[in-house]
């Protein structure tokens, strides 16, 4: 307590020096935090979304592998389809346990039923499904009938109204998925029947007609059985099933990864460096406080003040600067990020999703201490330096 | 005693100062961060168009500055213990609605707008820093004496 309470006398009467370690330490450790919690969350997004999309495989037919990760990322359509009766020769391959068809049917612009400007459609096939259906047996006890879908976190039923209406048609929504920060959010699953029946009513309902071929699907998701092994059946599908590209769930993705691990090590880099240079002139401001305090140190020393005493006393002030810095730069970084996310997710391009509480609590407690830690250890050697000095020779200066 | 009271008042000078780059801020970044700034409007069946609900809360908005720019110039020229603790109050009250402004009473549009991406977490952020520095002027003035 008697050294904690030196340390706070210690930084309040020399306020400016201080200040500017205080303000350094905030500083990197919100830059820390911010490209952290950055990359985290594009990687929570994707993991949330990879969760949510619940395959093994992604089978899409061959040239638009690009096209269908960008429709399931960004929620754009795609109008490359492939003919049903692919799903035959999928179900024959031995190792796969389960397909079932998806169809990317749509894009609506600026509709009132989704906070984001484009609504995406995507029809399942509820017979095969296994996506979708486990969550709808969870939260509704049952699949969807004609007329019912279900929608991404975005998607809502307009106020004032009890259905969405799509081509002129009437839907009800029955619930939301949970976010997942990827194109799922603002996408809308129907059944198969549902499409038949809206691209029907579209004719006499809607300004520009649907079409719905049921012949045509965008993409098949595959099921794996136990004990296989995903790499080993993907190259089955490339050999057995001409015209199809299979994608493996932790390879899905793939560009958009590269590119954020590309980010990732050059936030990375760019962080090291500024925390070896910040360290390093912290280290300097301490060594030149050490330098003016060497006298006011020996009057301590005098009074009968350990060695170990002033050097613990140095530390601590650099610790509870530290301290301060970093709970006030990682608080303001975390509040900015969480307030600013929709706007750093769009100018980024890049799915983002805040991570878990538990996630967050982590990195908050690391970059506190790693703060206290790089500064502590900036002060060390003028800290030992001080504390070990001839009290003489001190005094006599 | 007398240095303290002088240093209370100088501390309540900058704090004032700050009040009012926060009220111009408030007042301001809404009028072009709004749908309606962008050129986007409703359209009506009528085939008219209505401002969207963010234009509202801009409006709104001006109406949350103006007096918490009135509470920070007063705050620079009154030394009066009461009255700067009165401002302080006030200045937390005009801090409170304007973050309620976007986030209940009156709402911003739709995700990706920049009325929810900018101007929302802007008043957010002000109201907040109005509520901070409104209450380190009611602290620093009940330090101060009479």
């Amino acid at each position: 307590v008697q050294l904690v309470r030196l340390a706070l006398k210690n930084i309040r009467a020399s306020g400016f020096r201080s200040l500017a370690i205080f303000l350094a330490v905030m500083g990197v450790a919100g830059f820390l935090l911010t490209t952290t919690l950055i990359i985290a969350g594009a990687r929570y997004s994707l993991d949330s979304g990879l969760k949510r999309l619940g395959a093994d495989l992604l089978v899409v037919p061959f040239g638009a592998e690009d096209k269908i990760e960008t429709a399931l990322l960004m929620g754009k359509p795609t109008n490359i389809f492939m003919p049903r009766n692919n799903l035959e020769k999928l179900v024959g391959i031995p190792g796969i346990s389960a397909v079932s068809p998806q169809v990317y049917l749509a894009s609506m612009y600026d509709s009132p039923c989704c906070a984001v400007s484009e609504m995406f459609i995507v029809v399942y096939d509820p017979a095969t499904d296994f996506t979708l259906t486990p969550w709808l047996e969870k939260y509704l006890g049952r699949g969807l009938n004609e007329k019912e879908v279900i929608g991404g976190t975005y998607i809502f039923v307009p106020q004032g109204e009890k259905y969405i209406r799509l081509y002129g048609y009437d839907t009800v929504l029955l619930g939301n998925l949970e976010p997942t920060g990827t194109g799922i959010d603002q996408t809308l699953f129907m059944t198969l029947e549902t499409a038949m029946a809206m691209a029907a009513s579209s004719s006499s309902t809607a300004m520009e007609r649907l079409y719905v071929n049921p012949d045509r699907i965008s993409a098949a998701m595959v099921k794996i059985a136990p004990g296989e092994d995903a790499h080993r059946i993907a190259l089955r599908i490339l050999k057995e099933a001409p015209g199809m590209v299979p994608i493996e769930s932790p390879n899905l993705f793939g560009a958009f990864r590269s590119q954020m691990n590309g980010l990732l090590w050059g936030f990375l880099a760019i962080t090291v460096t500024i925390w070896i240079i910040a360290m390093y002139l912290i280290g300097i401001v301490f060594s030149m406080a050490a330098n003016e305090r060497r006298r006011e140190m020996a009057v301590l020393r005098a009074i009968g003040a350990t060695r170990n005493f002033i050097f613990a006393s140095l530390l601590t002030e650099a610790a509870l600067l530290a301290f301060g810095g970093a709970i006030i730069g990682i608080s303001s970084a975390a509040i900015g990020l969480y307030l600013f996310k929709d706007l750093l997710a769009g100018s980024l391009r890049m799915p983002f999703l805040f991570p878990s509480i538990p996630s967050f609590l982590g990195f908050y407690g690391g970059g506190v201490a790693l703060a206290i830690l790089a500064i502590t250890l900036s002060a060390l050697i003028p800290a030992f330096r001080i504390s070990r000095q001839e009290l003489a020779i001190a005094m006599r200066e | 005693v007398p240095s303290k009271q002088r240093r209370g008042v100088k501390m309540n000078k900058f704090l004032g100062i700050t009040l009012i780059v926060i009220a111009l801020a408030i007042a301001i970044i809404p009028a072009f961060t709004d749908c309606q700034s962008q050129g986007r409007s409703l359209a009506l069946a009528n085939g008219g168009t209505t401002a969207m609900k963010c234009h509202w809360t801009a409006q709104a908005e001006i109406a949350s500055g103006v007096p918490l720019l009135a509470v920070g110039a007063m705050m620079v020229v009154i030394r009066r213990k009461k009255a700067l603790i009165t401002l302080g109050v006030m200045g937390s009250i005009v801090g409170i609605f304007t973050i309620l402004l976007p986030t209940q009473l009156i709402g911003v549009c739709q995700t990706t707008m920049l009325c929810n991406t900018i101007m929302k977490p802007s008043l957010t952020v002000f109201g907040s820093l109005a509520i901070i520095v409104s209450l380190g002027a009611m602290v620093l003035a009940r330090k101060m004496g009479d």
